[in-house]
């Protein structure tokens, strides 16, 4: 029987410090192992370490850059048009037409930034969340494709339209009343975006009990689980040094999660 | 958001002519309205009313003989 492949575009939301980094690594790792080519978008303008956590030696160019970035737009667009402009005025372009300062790439997974918060008193960062919802809008993936896309902490994506093209969506949520009440929020926010398929999963579980016990939480709140992933030391360990999680102690959480998104 | 959508307003109806507007400068007959990702777009017109709390702004079409600006 042909699978159904219906996760294109998946966006990985949640409270801040929740995770969502960490199982977008996770995720694209695990999508990658099951033959997909994954392009990880970080939409997050604050987090500065997701091409870290990824295994990669350095972030990308900022896309905010084609734009000429916040201060330069201007001035870019008062020039003739160059290869740059071209790339995100067209109504839809691929992973292989970005230029390559801003896409890194390794092993099935590539990874590009919309843009980071560089300076006190810059200004709000409605711009890259303007320039996410477009770039999203324009990606046209191909059959094997999946974008994997880490928004930022909270629910502002949703008011600035970051999420328009997203049809699938991933909530990671803590163990904290906070979490599942931003989790019950964040399933509310994203039907009505039109995002068809939104799952959660329960990260940093320390026993089963917990677990079962915010899985039922979740569920009264009507938010789908899809699975867990235990408090896990490696994980912290990870986070701490500023690299990969090896996954051979979790890749059984994250398979088996996989196993019911695809 | 701080981009805006603009609104033309021609004989009471407003229609929605462009969004993710982060610049507009004075053209001779009315505006040149520059968005984020460089379409630009002018237009006879003056300024009705500018949103911030929304990101809105409204222009009102100008007849192409009048002066632009009063």
């Amino acid at each position: 029987m042909k699978r159904i492949d219906y996760i294109r575009k998946i966006s990985i939301c949640g409270k801040g410090g929740s995770g969502k980094s960490t199982v977008v690594a996770l995720l694209a790792r695990g999508l990658r192992d099951r033959g997909r080519r994954v392009l990880v978008v970080d939409s997050d303008e604050s987090n500065p370490g997701l091409y870290r956590v990824l295994g990669f030696d350095k972030r990308p160019e900022p896309l905010l850059g084609l734009v000429g970035g916040k201060k330069e737009v201007f001035s870019t667009f008062s020039e003739e048009s160059d290869r740059r402009e071209s790339l995100l005025t067209r109504e839809a372009f691929g992973v292989a037409d970005l230029p390559g300062d801003y896409i890194v790439e390794r092993d099935g997974i590539g990874l590009v930034c919309i843009g980071k918060i560089l300076q006190s008193l810059e200004g709000c960062a409605c711009p890259m969340g303007a320039l996410g919802r477009e770039f999203l809008k324009r990606l046209s993936l191909q059959e094997n494709e999946v974008a994997v896309v880490d928004m930022e902490a909270g629910i502002e994506h949703f008011g600035r339209g970051v999420d328009t093209s997203i049809d699938s969506a991933l909530i990671v949520t803590e163990p904290s009343f906070d979490s599942l009440e931003l989790a019950e929020k964040i399933n509310s926010l994203a039907a009505e975006a039109g995002i068809k398929r939104v799952w959660t999963i329960i990260n940093k579980i320390g026993s089963e009990k917990i677990a079962s016990r915010v899985r039922k939480e979740l569920e009264e709140r009507g938010v789908s689980v899809v699975g867990a992933i235990g408090y896990e030391p490696e994980i912290f360990e990870a986070g701490l040094e500023g690299r990969p999680v090896r996954r051979d102690r979790i890749e059984t959480d994250v398979g088996s999660i996989l196993n019911q998104l695809l | 958001m701080c981009l805006a959508t603009v609104y033309i307003e021609d004989d009471g109806q407003q229609e929605k002519v462009m969004q993710d507007v982060a610049w507009i400068e004075p053209a001779s007959d009315g505006f040149e309205l520059i968005t984020l990702l460089g379409k630009r777009q002018s237009f006879q017109a003056q300024i009705e009313r500018i949103d911030l709390m929304n990101g809105l702004i409204v222009l009102k079409r100008m007849p192409a003989d009048s002066p632009a600006r009063a």
